[in-house]
Parts: C-alpha cells; structure tokens; sequence
C-alpha cells in the first residue's frame, strides 16, 4: 500500500498578500490584485499586472544575504519561511536535514540576467557581475530555500512553464510515497515583471490590458503575476507521531502531455489528466465538489478546459464548482499552480470556495457553475487543481479532506 | 591611493569601515570567501576600468596582495 501524503504547512506571498492569512482573506473576499503597473517602460503595451507593489526585501534579509538573491528566490524563501513556520518545524533541524526542497519555475533569475544583458548590449560594458550566474540560475531559489532553511536532502528546480510547481508538488509527493524522504518542502516561485519578459508576453498577444476575467462572454486575456507558494508534505506517519496539523491528504495526481500544439490547450491532454488524478486519488467523479481552474482568462483555456470538464465529469459537472483564482493573484507561472493549490486546500479546511472575480457573465462554451464574484460556503470533501502549461504540460493534483 | 580604495571596496563588502582593515589581514579571517574575493575584483576592475586576470585571483591571501597586483596592474596600464 503507498504511502498517504498530506499538506501540514503552507506559505504564500503575491499581489494579494504576503501571508497565507493575508492572501486568503483577499481571496475569499473577491479582491483582485490586478492594477496598472508602475515604473514600467513606455514602450511596454502591457499596463497591468498583479504586481507586488511596495515590496521591499530588506525587509526580509539581511544586506549579507541580499547580492545572492534575485527577486523570485526572495519570494521563495519568504514562503518557504512561512511553510515550515506554520507546520510547526524549525530550520536546521534533523526533520529539515532530511526534507526534500522542490521549487518550480517558470522563468528563473530573469531580473538578474535582463539587468545582466542591459549592461552588455545597451550600455556597452565589458564585464558583469561575478555572481550573475548563482543568482540568476533557474535553480538559484530552490538552493536559496536549502540555505536558508538548512533543507539537505534532495533540492532542486522543475521548469515546466505554468505548471512547474504543480509538477513540484507531484515530485515531493513521489518522493515521500517512495520512502525517499518523510518531508517535503514543494512549491513555487516567479518574478515576471522585467522588460524583456514583459515585451515577450505582449508579443503573444494573449495578456489582456484591462482585468482578468476567466470564462467570461468578455474575456480579454490572461493578467501576469508574481509571487512565491510553498507546500510542506508529509507521510501520514511522520504527520501522525509528531502531532502535526493535517490540512488535507494530497490524494493523486494526473500528468499528461498534448505532443501537439506549442500554446493550444487540448481538450484530450486536460481530460487524460483529470481522469488520471481522479484514478490515482481512487475518486470517484461524482465524489469531487470543487475544481480550482486553470482558468488563464485566454479565449483558448476556457473554452478547452470548460470542455474536458463535461468529458470526464458527465452530468456532475453541472454540480461542481469551479473557479479560477487567476482573477485575482494573477497568471504567477511557475508560482501559479502553488498558490492555486494553498487556496485549494485552504478551501477544504475552512469549507470556503473563493470566487471567480470580474466575472461579467458566461462565455460562449463556458457554461459551468463559476463561482463568480462571491465565495460560497461548503463543505468540501474532494477537490482539483488544475494546471496546464505551454508546450501541452498538464499537471492536475487530486486534495481530499482529512476526514473523508 | 591603491590602498585607500582597496581598503574602501572591501570594508563595504563586508560591511565595515576602512579604518578596520590593515594590509596584513587574511581575506578569509575578514570572512571573504572567493565569491566575496571576485566581487571586490569586480568592483576594482570596474572602479580603475582595468582587467585582472585569473593567475592574480588565484595569488591573493592577505589585503596587501591587491593593493600590490593592482599598483603593479595601473602602472603597467599607465605605462602602455
């Protein structure tokens, strides 16, 4: 029999709050973080974003630690922070000296490199900072949250776009029901808003330069953010003999890859992943209440998404709920799936569905039941988080409450 | 002058003030591991727009080795 998993420790910092607590609140509020980007160059058409404004990591760290970490390490080691806080563990211990640390990314140490290549081709210098490569390295902030929590087990950073903290949480989960580790520190961590990134995602022409508003009959697109999610999973027997807070049980997951198209969803790659987490979860359809969507805000997502919903879920879609928290904290990348996963469990806990914000009315083919604009009271027993990358990576994690 | 900036670059490195740092000190007793030496290498090259190379990296122990290979590295530049 494998090993049962579970959430104990969650940590969080983005446009929406820089604690679980804070995030919640504005979650279940229906509060969106998206505002006009400040201090972005003219020449950027995107002009909003769920940033986090008036971040100030000296706040945080010390001048000593600040040269080695760029801003998406900041974020992970804040949420990482507050993870192993909340699941009552301490850093430099002997449970942190064996835990695993898998941290997603969809984009790395990209304030440090486009300051980097700022220097080189615009400013004609002929040298750059010596600790440009440890700092800006897409695996700089899963080796951040080793140093800085004392984690010595195995480290290290998974890329897979928009669902590369979901794949993390998968990892860690892998991890522990192999008997590899007890702990697992999973998550992930983004910090979009450079120039270079910001002009590469307008040239895709799918960021909307008004809101988000997922399923909505007047969708405009997806809206950037950033911020850091950080999970900390535990075996339910090291869970059980220290006595720790059990959040849900981390119940399965699906991975599947489309091997079609570099950015259109599709629908049979989305629906092999729910029917896989729903199988490893041993779950039945009918037995999950509460989908946190992919939900981009995209005309593509929606509708592909929306439609792998009716495939694998039949006549019970039209009991399920399903939001896209994306409304409010923003497209985070490889920090999206994270966030999405703490409000996922969180929704279980507290027996709170967060809403779809800025929902204007449904879109055509988007015909499920959005949650829109107010969180619902109900108990949850099953829910899914959903997370579907370019290049056709699906991730879907299956959560169940701890007393089901 | 060599010696002041040197002084200057390194005691902000490690957060100290000029006056506390003498010739003789070992980097390592001032807590500057080789990421901190090439980050005051850098910050040097930057400040006299001169470039050090790799075996003078590798030579350095005490403060008064930078303050030497760099006068010797300035008068070589000023020379031509």
């Amino acid at each position: 029999m494998r090993r049962q998993v579970f959430i104990t420790g969650l940590g969080s910092i983005c446009g929406l709050g820089r604690t679980v607590p804070d995030y919640w609140a504005a979650l279940t509020a229906g509060h969106s973080a998206i505002k006009p980007l400040t201090g972005i160059d003219p020449d950027v058409k995107i002009r909003v974003g769920a940033a986090l404004t008036g971040f100030q990591a000296d706040q945080y760290f010390g001048a000593n630690e600040l040269p080695l970490l760029d801003r998406f390490s900041q974020f992970a080691v804040i949420a990482a922070r507050e993870a192993l806080v909340d699941a009552g563990l301490e850093n430099n211990t002997p449970v942190t000296s064996e835990a695993a640390a898998i941290i997603g990314t969809g984009c790395g140490g990209k304030q440090t490199d486009e300051e980097t290549y700022l220097q080189l081709y615009k400013q004609s210098r002929s040298r750059v900072h010596p600790l440009t490569i440890p700092k800006g390295m897409p695996s700089a902030a899963a080796s951040m949250v080793s140093q800085h929590l004392g984690i010595k087990g195995p480290v290290f950073s998974i890329a897979s776009a928009c669902a590369s903290s979901a794949h993390a949480v998968i990892q860690g989960r892998m991890m522990i029901q192999s008997g590899l580790v007890d702990v697992a520190l999973v998550g992930g961590t983004d910090a979009p808003f450079t120039y270079g990134l910001l002009k590469a995602w307008e040239a895709l022409r799918v960021v909307s330069n008004d809101t988000c508003r997922p399923f909505s009959i007047d969708r405009s697109g997806m809206v950037l953010g950033e911020g850091a999610a950080m999970l900390v999973l535990e075996s339910g027997e090291h869970a059980r003999q220290r006595g720790a807070r059990t959040y849900a049980e981390l119940a399965g997951c699906g991975m599947s890859s489309d091997a079609g198209h570099i950015t259109r969803p599709d629908v049979d790659g989305i629906s092999t992943a729910l029917t896989r987490a729903l199988g490893d979860a041993g779950l039945n359809a009918d037995a999950v209440q509460y989908i946190n969507a992919h939900g981009t805000g995209t005309m593509a997502n929606d509708v592909a998404e929306t439609e792998a919903v009716h495939r694998v879920f039949g006549a019970h879609a039209q009991s399920l709920m399903v939001s896209s928290t994306k409304s409010m904290h923003g497209h985070a990348l490889g920090a999206a799936s994270a966030l999405e996963l703490v409000a996922t469990v969180l929704a279980i806990d507290k027996g709170l569905v967060p809403p779809t914000a800025n929902f204007t009315g449904p879109g055509e083919g988007c015909d499920l039941d959005y949650v829109p604009g107010t969180a619902r009271e109900h108990g949850i027993e099953a829910a899914l988080s959903n997370a579907f990358a370019f290049g056709g990576l699906n991730a879907v994690i299956a959560l169940r409450a701890c007393d089901s | 002058m060599v010696e002041a900036v040197v002084f200057e670059v390194i005691a902000s490195h490690i957060k100290s003030q000029p006056e506390a740092i003498t010739r003789e000190m070992p980097l390592e007793a001032l807590g500057i591991d080789s990421l901190g030496a090439i980050t005051i290498l850098y910050e040097l090259e930057d400040r006299y727009d001169i470039e050090i190379p790799n075996e003078v990296f590798d030579s350095l122990n005490v403060v008064n080795d930078i303050v030497v290979q760099l006068e010797q590295l300035l008068a070589n530049k000023a020379s031509g």
